[in-house]
C-alpha cells in the first residue's frame, strides 16, 4: 500500500529525516514510535503532500505521492496531532462539510455520517456546535473526519492525546476494524500499551532515521529486557547502567533478584530513599529503551505513579 | 477541478461567514449611520462645486460604499486566517480539494456578500437618500463588479503578503483608509488639498468614485467611465497577479483572532 524509500527532509540547517525507508502493507497497523522531534509529523506531512521532500520517493498503491498528490489523496485518511475541526459549525456539518468534500452525496453521505458517529461515540453530539464538546469528544470528532471517505491508507498522529478512556477505547477499537477492512494504518503514538493493544508492528523513528522496523514480539524478543524499576525520594540517582527520569530509575538486568539484592546490600544511602521496587518483563517499552536509551516522554509519568 | 467541489467550499465558507452575523450586518448599518450625518455636508460640498441640485447623496453614497467595501476586505481574510487557528488549513490541503478550488471557495463569499452590500446601499442611496440622477443600470452594475473585483484582489495580495492576521488588519485597513481619504470618499476630491488631489491617482477608490461620480453627476462620459473602469480592472488584476506569485500554501501564518 505505501512505499517509502530514501525519504530526506530537511528545514534550513535541521534535518528532520535523512534516508526514511519504511513501507505498510494493506491491513496492516505500523505503529510510529519516537520521542518528540524525531520527525513523525514531518513523515506525515511529506506523505499528505504539504510538505515537499527534499529526496527519496513515496509512492501509494503504486502512484507516484510526490509528483501526483491530488491522485492519492483520496486513498488517504489523515488526523494530525493537533485537533482539528470548524468549531461554529454543528457536529454533523462538520461531518457533512468533508464528506461532501470526497463526493459522498444524498443517503450515502447521510448513512456514513450517522455509521461514522456511531463507531466514534458522537450520534447523540451531532446537533452540537463543535466548540461546546469536550476534550475527548472533539477528539473523537477530529478522528471521525479522517475517515468519512474510507480512506486506504490512514495517519493518525496521537489519537489519543488528551483523550478520556472512553474516547481511547472507541479509537482503538475502530483502528482495528479498519485495518480487518484492509486499511493500512500508521499510528503515531506515545503510548506503549496502544501499540500492544493494536497489536501492532514497530517503526522506530529516532532523529530522522528509522532505527528498527519488525513486528511487535520480534521487537520485544530481540531487544525487551527484564528491567528493575525503581521510584524514589525526590530525583533519582544516577548511577553507572542506569537510566534515570525524574523520581525513576530503570536498571536493564538479566537478573533482576541479585541487582535488587546487590542494591540493597551495598548501597544503603540510596536503598533507603527508594519507595518502590517492580520488576517488568520484557515488554515494548524496555526494547524501546534498549534501542535507543531514552524514555519515551509521557510513559514515565504513567509508570512511576 | 472540480465544480461540485467549489460549490461545497463556497457553501461552507458562507455558513463561516455567517457565523458572525453582527460583524456582516455592522458593514451595512455604519455605512447608513455615516451617510445620514454627513450627506449635509456632501450637499453644501457639491454645491460649491457647481453640482447646483444635487442633493449630497451623489457624494457621500458612492463615498461610504467604496470605503466600507475596501474595510470589508477584513472578512476574506479572516476566512483565511481563522483556518489557521483552527488548523484546519492543513486538513483541507490534505484533502481532495484543489488549491485553486478552496482560494475560489474562500474569495467567492466575500465577494458576492460585497456585491450585496453594493447594491443595497446605492439602492438606499435613490429610495432613502434621495440621489437624483438614476443613471444607466448595466454601467452602474458594471462599475459595482468592478469595485468587488479589485477589493478581492487586493484582500488576496495582503494576506499573500502577511503572516499574521494583524499584519494582515494593518494592510488592509491601513491601506484602506487611505486608499479612501486620497480617493474623494469623505471628501470631494476638489476640496483635497493639493499633494493629496497629485497622490489620488494612485488610489484604487479614486477610480472606483470617478466611475460612479461620472455616472451621478457628469452626464456618465463614456470615456471618463471607461478608463475608470479599465484601471480598477488592471489594479485588480495586478493585486490577484501579485498574489498568485506571492501566497504559499506551506507558510504557516500566525493568529491572533
Amino acid at each position: 500500500m505505501l512505499r517509502i524509500v530514501g525519504l530526506c527532509k530537511a528545514y534550513g540547517q535541521i534535518v528532520a529525516l535523512q534516508d526514511v525507508d519504511l513501507s505498510i502493507e494493506a491491513g496492516e497497523i505500523v505503529g510510529l514510535i519516537g520521542p518528540n522531534g524525531a520527525g513523525k509529523t514531518t513523515l506525515v506531512s511529506l506523505v499528505a503532500g504539504l510538505r515537499k521532500a527534499d529526496a527519496g520517493s513515496v509512492t501509494i498503491q503504486g502512484i507516484d505521492a510526490l509528483r501526483f498528490p491530488e491522485k492519492v489523496r483520496p486513498l488517504l485518511g489523515v488526523a494530525p496531532q493537533d485537533s482539528s475541526f470548524y468549531p461554529g459549525l454543528l457536529v454533523r456539518d462538520n461531518l457533512r462539510f468533508f464528506g461532501e468534500l470526497y463526493g459522498l452525496r444524498g443517503r450515502d453521505l447521510r448513512l456514513r455520517v450517522d455509521e461514522i458517529a456511531s463507531a466514534l461515540g458522537l450520534e447523540t453530539l451531532l446537533q452540537r456546535r463543535a466548540r461546546e464538546l469536550s476534550g475527548g469528544q472533539q477528539r473523537r470528532l477530529h478522528t471521525a473526519l479522517a475517515l468519512l471517505h474510507r480512506p486506504r491508507l490512514l495517519f493518525l498522529d496521537e489519537p489519543t492525546v488528551g483523550a478520556d478512556v472512553q474516547t481511547r477505547g472507541q479509537i482503538l477499537e475502530i483502528v482495528q476494524q479498519l485495518a480487518a477492512e484492509g486499511c493500512a494504518v500508521c499510528y503515531c503514538s506515545h503510548y506503549f500499551p496502544e501499540i500492544e493493544q493494536l497489536h501492532a508492528s514497530i517503526a522506530v523513528l529516532e532523529a530522522g532515521r528509522v532505527l528498527v522496523r519488525s513486528s511487535l514480539q520480534e521487537f520485544i524478543t530481540a531487544h525487551g529486557t527484564t528491567q528493575v524499576r525503581l521510584t524514589f525520594e525526590g530525583e533519582a540517582p544516577y548511577q553507572p547502567g542506569w537510566i534515570c527520569e525524574g523520581e525513576c530509575a530503570f536498571i536493564p538486568t538479566e537478573r533482576p533478584t541479585k541487582t535488587i539484592t546487590d542494591l540493597l546490600q551495598h548501597s544503603a544511602e540510596i536503598a533507603a530513599r527508594v519507595r518502590t521496587i517492580e520488576i517488568v518483563q520484557p515488554d515494548l517499552e524496555s526494547a524501546y529503551l534498549a534501542v535507543t536509551g531514552r524514555i519515551v516522554p509521557g510513559m514515565e509519568v504513567e509508570r512511576c505513579h | 477541478m472540480s465544480l461540485a467541489r467549489c460549490l461545497v467550499l463556497i457553501r461552507y465558507n458562507f455558513r463561516l461567514l455567517a457565523d458572525d452575523l453582527a460583524s456582516l450586518l455592522s458593514m451595512l448599518f455604519f455605512p447608513f449611520i455615516m451617510m445620514f450625518f454627513l450627506q449635509p455636508a456632501g450637499r453644501v460640498l457639491l454645491q460649491s462645486s457647481g453640482y447646483r441640485d444635487a442633493s449630497g447623496a451623489e457624494q457621500v453614497v458612492p463615498g461610504m460604499v467604496v470605503l466600507f467595501v475596501f474595510l470589508g476586505m477584513s472578512f476574506t481574510g479572516s476566512l483565511f486566517f481563522q483556518e489557521h487557528s483552527w488548523r484546519t488549513w492543513d486538513r483541507l490541503r490534505a484533502s481532495v480539494a484543489r488549491p485553486l478550488e478552496i482560494i475560489i471557495g474562500k474569495c467567492t463569499p466575500p465577494f458576492v456578500l460585497t456585491l450585496v452590500q453594493v447594491i443595497i446601499l446605492f439602492g438606499a442611496g435613490f429610495l432613502i437618500f434621495g440621489m437624483q440622477t438614476f443613471p444607466s443600470l448595466p454601467l452602474l452594475g458594471l462599475m459595482m463588479l468592478a469595485l468587488c473585483f479589485c477589493q478581492t484582489g487586493l484582500a488576496m495580495a495582503w494576506i499573500a503578503l502577511s503572516r499574521s492576521f494583524s499584519q494582515f488588519l494593518i494592510l488592509s485597513n491601513l491601506l484602506g483608509m487611505l486608499f479612501c481619504g486620497l480617493g474623494g470618499s469623505l471628501v470631494p476630491p476638489e476640496a483635497l488639498p493639493g499633494w493629496a488631489a497629485f497622490l489620488a491617482p494612485a488610489s484604487p477608490a479614486y477610480w472606483a468614485l470617478r466611475g460612479f461620480r461620472t455616472l451621478l453627476l457628469d452626464g456618465g462620459d463614456l470615456f471618463s467611465y471607461l478608463q475608470a473602469l479599465l484601471v480598477l480592472l488592471g489594479i485588480g488584476s495586478a493585486a490577484l497577479l501579485l498574489a498568485a506569485l506571492r501566497f504559499r500554501f506551506a507558510d504557516v501564518k500566525e493568529v491572533t483572532i
